[in-house]
């Protein structure tokens, strides 16, 4: 495999062969060790999750003045984000299916999002992470409005994708459920609409109901004080929304994370698979909260390497591969979250220009 | 003395401290009549204080636990708000999590639906089976004050009643309270464990005064010491004097024969018959049942027991595999009807794909999850690994998935 933007670190087939192999043996590991405990963390997390929806919930009811009234959004933003990383998208992902629990399985289980549950384990669980970072297949590479390679051809409006970035990052959540329309290849006539139709009509269901939900149901129960429950929920879906935008930003659009070909996959041993995982993926650094807080996607690595292992088993598999990735001389893509985030916004800034101006000005 | 004196309900304890949980009615109607988010808040805080007001699953507190045998064990149970009587013979799946993973096993009732309605209890009653997990489990970490989760009872070996004009049906509409009334001359056959089931019919049968038709019962054990309810048996059949029963020891007898089974049973014609053990056994039941004048529609019959099949070996440290050659079967898919071959080597996913269905994937590789269908009979063995999936889990990855042997898939 062909790593265009970091040669020096080319593996040989054998090598990959064995790297593969060291990286399911660590998978076995955790596979046979799967317990209790597992379960404990899952409904450990679910419980304090409800507690603060509804402790956030109530608070917004029934605040006195806009210390608890932001008390409550804050706690209601908690639970969401809760809801969304470390539950929903973990257990969507299969990562409990084996406790046989109909509640943590990942066909049934829906979460507090527009994107439906259907759409998104079609384009998270099997295009993004069966194709990371290969452009043209991994549509979540910036999410068909940004640019951050010059593989992508250069557009003027790229000048200004700050603004598209803010607004993909305020609307997440509608970003992720339209995500399965396609809307580029709708504009340029490469898919018809007839197709999305069946699509379409899944996410107004769900859209609706998740709309009904926050800003009307809640709303209503709330009589005269309508108004302030309604804001109050906008805000708290509006910081999940930053919230997952950023962390999912930082996973695999900073400075150093590598893009593939498509022709560079064809064929991919297990091995090469998990190579261009751990190229395309970056983690950031933090404590116990902020893992739990970015569902365990502060390990996005790992993540990607075992997308359906329990996620709160990342730490103790990162030591582990970490050491592998030495011994490779593979580069494990890591640091503070903030410096992370950094070189995210660094990148957005580098490719809004074309690669001509950038060599020209330096 | 009652019938009733040494049932279930006085087993153990004055029965008089068990009153059905207040104000059930009136939360049924809230929860019902409540969106999917209220429904959530409701069941946790209902788990937060008093778990047996959740409405999602049906809980029941264990309040007692009665040594029956040395490998036998009566689990009285207090369910939830949200259960509903049961009819004699029929069974409830116990739901247990071991190691994190659930598992769920068919136990009978094994109590008369009238200590329900009157005392608020049900029971199971289990008994050790060897490497069995649920029923060692049950054994081994449950004491009284724990909760186990059951679900809504079920099965259809149930007592059929009969018509004004004699004939045997099972009439909805006949309370189950005045099933003695219109029960027919029946024989009850058990073997081992099958017994709990029987145990709930004789149950709501001795709970009348005095029953108008013979009842008999046939109980083939091991050894006398693998009798299970014995003196609540001769107790019943000490107040009814239409009620009798004959415990067969294989150990000392050997096997029932057919020879036995007509002494004593002499009028085989007029009985409705209801059989439960495993299934060679019920087998040989109805087959002699039948040469005796036993109508083939008035024998019911439950099957206790399932044989394990395959060419399955036990590795050292417990996982199983399995030998290429033993793998061969037929794949059903039952939401389609279609069936087809395997030799083993192809994946699920493959064979539904060769049955010409069109079932959902993505990755193909193991990964993604999207292929995960439902596994109703049957093993498969995880293609990536070599080892067998365990029966528990019902949800598989058809991608990675080989059968072995014959499989049943309710997916697709």
């Amino acid at each position: 495999m062909d790593m265009k933007t970091s040669p020096k670190h080319l593996l040989m087939v054998d090598e990959l062969d064995a790297f593969g192999a060291e990286l399911d043996e660590i998978r076995a590991e955790v596979l046979a060790d799967l317990g209790e405990r597992d379960v404990q963390h899952i409904r450990h997390m679910m419980h304090t999750q409800t507690l603060s929806e509804m402790a956030g919930r109530g608070l917004i009811h029934f605040s006195l003045g806009p210390v608890s009234w932001a008390a409550g959004v804050g706690l209601l933003s908690v639970s969401k984000i809760l809801e969304n990383m470390e539950i929903g998208h973990n257990i969507m992902h299969g990562q409990y299916d084996w406790t046989n629990d109909p509640e943590l399985q990942s066909q049934n289980y829906d979460w507090d999002n527009v994107c439906t549950a259907d759409s998104w384990r079609k384009t998270h669980n099997y295009e993004h992470h069966t194709y990371t970072n290969i452009l043209g297949k991994d549509r979540d590479y910036g999410y068909a409005v940004l640019r951050l390679t010059d593989d992508t051809p250069w557009r003027p409006w790229h000048l200004v994708q700050f603004i598209q970035y803010g607004m993909l990052s305020g609307l997440f959540e509608w970003g992720v459920g339209l995500h399965e329309l396609e809307f580029d290849k709708l504009k340029s006539g490469e898919v018809p609409l007839k197709e999305k139709i069946p699509f379409l009509k899944e996410f107004a269901k769900k859209a609706s109901t998740q709309l009904t939900k926050d800003y009307v149901v809640f709303p209503m129960l709330a009589g005269p004080f309508a108004p302030k429950v309604f804001v109050g929920n906008a805000a708290a879906n509006l910081s999940r929304n930053l919230w997952a935008s950023t962390i999912i930003f930082c996973g695999h659009f900073t400075e150093d994370a590598q893009t593939f070909r498509e022709d560079e996959c064809e064929n991919e041993t297990r091995g090469q698979w998990y190579y261009r995982q751990l190229l395309g993926s970056s983690n950031f650094s933090g404590g116990k909260w902020l893992h739990i807080m970015s569902g365990h996607l502060s390990y996005q690595i790992e993540h990607h390497l075992f997308p359906d292992l329990p996620s709160h088993r990342y730490p103790e598999i990162s030591t582990k591969v970490q050491a592998i990735c030495e011994r490779y001389d593979i580069p494990y893509n890591t640091g503070p979250f903030g410096k992370q985030f950094k070189t995210v916004l660094k990148r957005v800034a580098k490719f809004s220009l074309p690669a001509i101006v950038r060599r020209g000005a330096a | 003395m009652s019938p009733l004196s040494s049932s279930l309900s006085s087993r153990f304890f004055d029965a008089t401290m068990l009153q059905p949980l207040a104000s059930n009615r009136l939360l049924s109607a809230i929860f019902r009549s409540s969106n999917e988010s209220f429904r959530r808040y409701f069941d946790f805080i209902a788990n937060e204080f008093e778990p047996l007001l959740a409405k999602k699953r049906i809980a029941a507190e264990i309040l007692g636990i009665i040594d029956e045998t040395s490998d036998v064990r009566t689990f009285v149970l207090r369910p939830s708000v949200n259960w509903t009587a049961h009819l004699p013979g029929q069974y409830v799946s116990v739901e247990v999590d071991i190691k994190g993973v659930r598992h769920h096993r068919h136990y009978s009732l094994s109590c008369s639906p009238s200590e329900f309605k009157e005392h608020g209890i049900i029971s199971i009653t289990v008994k050790r089976v060897s490497g069995g997990r649920v029923s060692n489990y049950l054994h081994d970490h449950f004491t009284v004050g724990q909760l186990l989760h059951i679900s809504p009872p079920a099965g259809d070996f149930v007592m059929d009643l009969l018509a004004s004009d004699g004939a045997a049906s099972r009439d909805e509409s006949v309370p189950v309270m005045d099933v003695e009334c219109a029960v027919g001359s029946s024989l009850f056959i058990a073997a081992g464990s099958g017994i709990t089931p029987i145990m709930s019919m004789i149950e709501s049968l001795a709970a009348a005064s005095a029953l108008a038709k013979p009842l008999t019962l046939i109980y083939v054990v091991r050894s006398s010491a693998d009798v299970i309810f014995a003196e609540r048996l001769t107790e019943i059949a000490a107040l009814q004097s239409n009620f009798s029963f004959v415990i067969h020891e294989t150990s000392l007898r050997g096997r029932l024969t057919k020879e036995q089974l007509a002494q004593h049973c002499t009028d085989m014609e007029t009985r409705q018959i209801y059989v439960c053990g495993p299934y060679a056994f019920m087998e040989f039941i109805s087959q002699s049942a039948e040469q005796m004048g036993a109508e083939p529609s008035h024998i019911k019959r439950e099957l206790f027991g399932l044989p394990r099949t395959g060419a399955v070996e036990v590795a050292k440290d417990g996982s199983e595999t399995v030998e290429q050659s033993a793998t061969s079967g037929q794949v059903s898919f039952s939401a389609s009807g279609q069936v087809v071959q395997s030799s083993g080597s192809k994946s699920l996913l493959e064979l539904a794909e060769d049955a010409g269905l069109n079932p959902k994937y993505g990755c193909r590789a193991g990964i993604c999850h999207e292929c995960k269908c439902q596994k109703t009979s049957g093993r498969v063995m995880n293609m990536m690994t070599g080892k067998i999936i365990p029966d528990e889990q019902d949800q598989i990855q058809a991608c990675i998935s080989a059968p072995i042997g014959d499989l049943t898939v309710s997916t697709w």
